[in-house]
C-alpha cells in the first residue's frame, strides 16, 4: 500500500472510517504500523485538526443558553401566512365586495317585500319618533317627493343600487315614480342602509332574489330588526353555560379523557362547563404578549363517529390531529376521541400547527 | 413518526447559533436566526431533524449574507467593534480574535467553510456529504484542505499566542 493521502488520515482521526469509498480501518491501521511517514503525516494532521478546532472555538459565543421552546411557537403564530396573498386576496376582496352589493341590492328587495307583510310602521314610529312622521306622510308616488329625491338621496347614492334608481330622479322629476320614494325613505329613514343591507346580506338565510317588490317609505327601517335576531341568540348560549375553574386533572377526570393542551406554552387556567350532559373543558394558554390561544374540547359526537365507516376513525387516531378548518381564527381537530378546538387572533395555518401538537396535560406537582 | 421539535431545539440550539454566528458574525443575529430556522422547521417532519435545520441554518444565512452586502459590506464588523464590551451578549467574546477568526475563514472557498464548519456543529461525513452535496469519500480531503487553510490563515501572532496559551 501506498501513502495515505490526507483525506484518508482525516477521516481517520475523526472516527470517520468506512463512510466513504476509501479503505477501512483495519487496513489504515495496518499500514500506519509498518510506515512511519504516514505515522508522522498522521501527527500532523492531528496538530492542525486541533489548531482548527482551537480556532474555531475562539470565533462565537461559548454559552448559548436557548430561550425557551415557546418563544419559537410564539413566533410561528404571529407569523403571517408566508404564501404570498397576491391576486388571489384581492380577487377575494373583489369578489365579497360584489357579493356584498349584490345580496345587499337583494336584501333590499326583500326588506320592502317585508315591509308591506308586516305593517312594520309601527316599528318606525317607536324606533325613530323624529323621522317617522315624515316618512309616513310620503304618499306612494308623487311629484313632490320625486323632486325631493335628490337632495335626501344624497347618502343614498353613496350605494350603487339606491343611486342607481335615484340617478333617474333629477331628470325624469316630473314623472310620477315610484322608486325614489324608496330611495328617500332609505337614505332618511336610516342613514346606515347600506350598512343594515349588508348586515342583512350576511345573516344566515340570504334572500332568493325575489323581483323588487311595490315600494314603501319604511323600507330600510323594517330590514333593520329582522338582521339583528341573530347576535342576541350566540350571547345567551354563552351566558347559559357556567363555567367553573377548576385544576388540569380535574378537568381531566371529568371529561373522563386527557385534557388537551399545547405543550410550552404557559397555561392560564382550565375551567370546564356542564351543559346538557355533556362536559366541554376550556383552557387558555399564552402564545405571546397580549395573545393567547382558547381551546374548547369535549367529546366528540357518538352519532358522527357511528356514522363514519369503522376503518375511518381509526386512521385519524393514527395520524393523529387531522385538522379541519370551522371558521375564521378557529381550527378543530379530533384528538384522543375528543373535539378540539382552538381560538386565536392568527392565522388559520399557525392555529392548525399549533393543534397538531396537542398533548394531554401532565398532571400538577 | 412525528418529530418532537422541543427535543430537538433544545439539543440542537447551541451549535445552531454557533454555526449561524460564524456565518452572520452577529450574536443577535445568530440568535434570531436560529429561533427562526425553528419556526420554519415545525411545519415538516424530516427524517434527519437535525440535519434538516442545519440547512435551513444555511440558506437563511446565505440570505442574510446576500441582503447584508446588498445593505453595507462590513456591517456586521463595524457592530462587532461597536459592541467590544458594551454589549453583555457579546462578554465572552475577543471582539479582535473574532475579525481574526472571520477573516481567516473568509479565505476559504464556500464548499470548504461550510463542511468545517458543518463538522464543527456535529455532523458526521455522511451528513456533510449530503449538506454540501460532495461525495462522501471526499469529505476527508475538503475537510484536511479547510483545517490547513484555515490555521495557514490565522496571523502567526494568533498561533504564537496559542502556543503561550498551550
Amino acid at each position: 500500500m501506498e501513502h495515505m493521502d490526507q483525506g484518508t488520515l482525516h477521516a481517520y482521526l475523526d472516527n470517520q472510517m468506512g463512510t466513504g469509498a476509501g479503505p477501512g480501518r483495519q487496513e489504515i491501521e495496518a499500514h500506519l504500523a509498518q510506515c512511519p511517514e504516514c505515522r508522522a503525516s498522521l501527527e500532523d494532521a492531528r496538530c492542525l485538526r486541533d489548531r482548527a478546532r482551537g480556532i474555531l472555538s475562539e470565533s462565537g459565543p461559548r454559552q448559548v443558553a436557548a430561550p425557551p421552546f415557546a418563544d419559537v411557537l410564539a413566533r410561528a403564530a404571529r407569523r403571517p401566512v408566508r404564501r404570498s396573498p397576491g391576486p388571489v386576496v384581492v380577487l377575494a376582496w373583489a369578489a365579497s365586495l360584489a357579493l356584498a352589493v349584490t345580496a345587499g341590492w337583494f336584501a333590499r328587495s326583500v326588506g320592502l317585500r317585508r315591509t308591506q307583510e308586516n305593517a312594520a310602521a309601527n316599528l318606525v314610529a317607536t324606533r325613530e319618533p323624529a323621522r317617522a312622521p315624515a316618512i309616513e306622510a310620503k304618499p306612494p308616488a308623487t311629484q313632490q317627493v320625486a323632486q325631493a329625491a335628490p337632495t335626501h338621496a344624497d347618502t343614498g347614492a353613496a350605494e350603487p343600487p339606491v343611486g342607481a334608481a335615484a340617478g333617474a330622479a333629477p331628470t325624469t322629476g316630473a314623472v310620477p315614480q315610484s322608486r325614489p320614494v324608496a330611495d328617500v325613505a332609505l337614505a332618511e329613514g336610516k342613514g346606515a342602509a347600506d350598512t343594515a343591507a349588508r348586515k342583512l346580506a350576511e345573516a344566515p338565510q340570504p334572500a332568493a332574489a325575489p323581483p323588487p317588490a311595490a315600494p314603501s317609505p319604511t323600507a330600510a327601517v323594517a330590514a333593520e330588526p329582522a338582521m339583528r335576531r341573530v347576535e342576541p341568540r350566540a350571547i345567551q348560549l354563552t351566558l347559559s353555560q357556567g363555567w367553573v375553574t377548576v385544576s388540569p386533572t380535574e378537568a381531566a377526570r371529568r371529561l373522563g379523557g386527557p385534557l388537551a393542551t399545547i405543550p410550552g406554552l404557559p397555561s392560564l387556567g382550565t375551567s370546564v362547563s356542564e351543559a346538557e350532559g355533556a362536559v366541554v373543558a376550556r383552557t387558555i394558554q399564552v402564545l405571546g404578549p397580549g395573545q393567547t390561544i382558547e381551546l374548547t374540547q369535549q367529546r366528540a359526537v357518538a352519532e358522527k363517529r357511528a356514522a363514519a365507516p369503522a376503518p375511518a376513525p381509526a386512521a385519524a387516531a393514527q395520524a393523529g390531529a387531522a385538522p379541519r378548518d370551522t371558521g375564521a381564527g378557529q381550527v378543530t381537530v379530533e384528538w384522543e376521541g375528543f373535539s378540539v378546538s382552538g381560538r386565536a387572533l392568527v392565522p388559520q395555518d399557525s392555529l392548525r400547527r399549533l393543534l397538531q401538537r396537542l398533548t394531554a396535560a401532565p398532571p400538577l406537582r | 413518526m412525528r418529530v418532537d421539535w422541543a427535543t430537538v431545539y433544545r439539543e440542537t440550539y447551541a451549535d445552531l447559533v454557533r454555526f449561524l454566528h460564524r456565518k452572520v458574525w452577529d450574536a443577535d443575529q445568530a440568535r434570531d436566526l436560529a429561533q427562526e430556522t425553528f419556526v420554519r422547521a415545525l411545519d415538516h417532519d424530516p427524517d434527519n431533524p437535525r440535519a434538516f435545520v442545519f440547512t435551513i441554518a444555511a440558506n437563511l444565512a446565505r440570505d442574510e449574507a446576500r441582503a447584508a452586502v446588498r445593505r453595507k459590506k462590513h456591517l456586521a464588523l463595524v457592530k462587532a467593534d461597536s459592541r467590544d464590551g458594551s454589549n453583555g451578549t457579546n462578554d465572552d467574546i475577543d471582539a479582535e480574535r473574532m475579525a481574526l477568526v472571520r477573516q481567516a475563514l473568509e479565505q476559504l472557498s464556500e464548499r470548504d467553510r461550510e463542511a468545517l464548519l458543518l463538522w464543527d456543529a456535529g455532523f458526521s461525513y455522511p451528513e456533510i456529504a449530503a449538506q454540501t452535496g460532495l461525495a462522501v469519500g471526499a469529505v476527508g480531503t475538503t475537510l484536511a484542505r479547510a483545517r490547513k487553510r484555515l490555521v495557514d490563515a490565522m496571523p502567526q501572532t494568533v498561533a504564537g499566542q496559542q502556543q503561550g496559551h498551550g
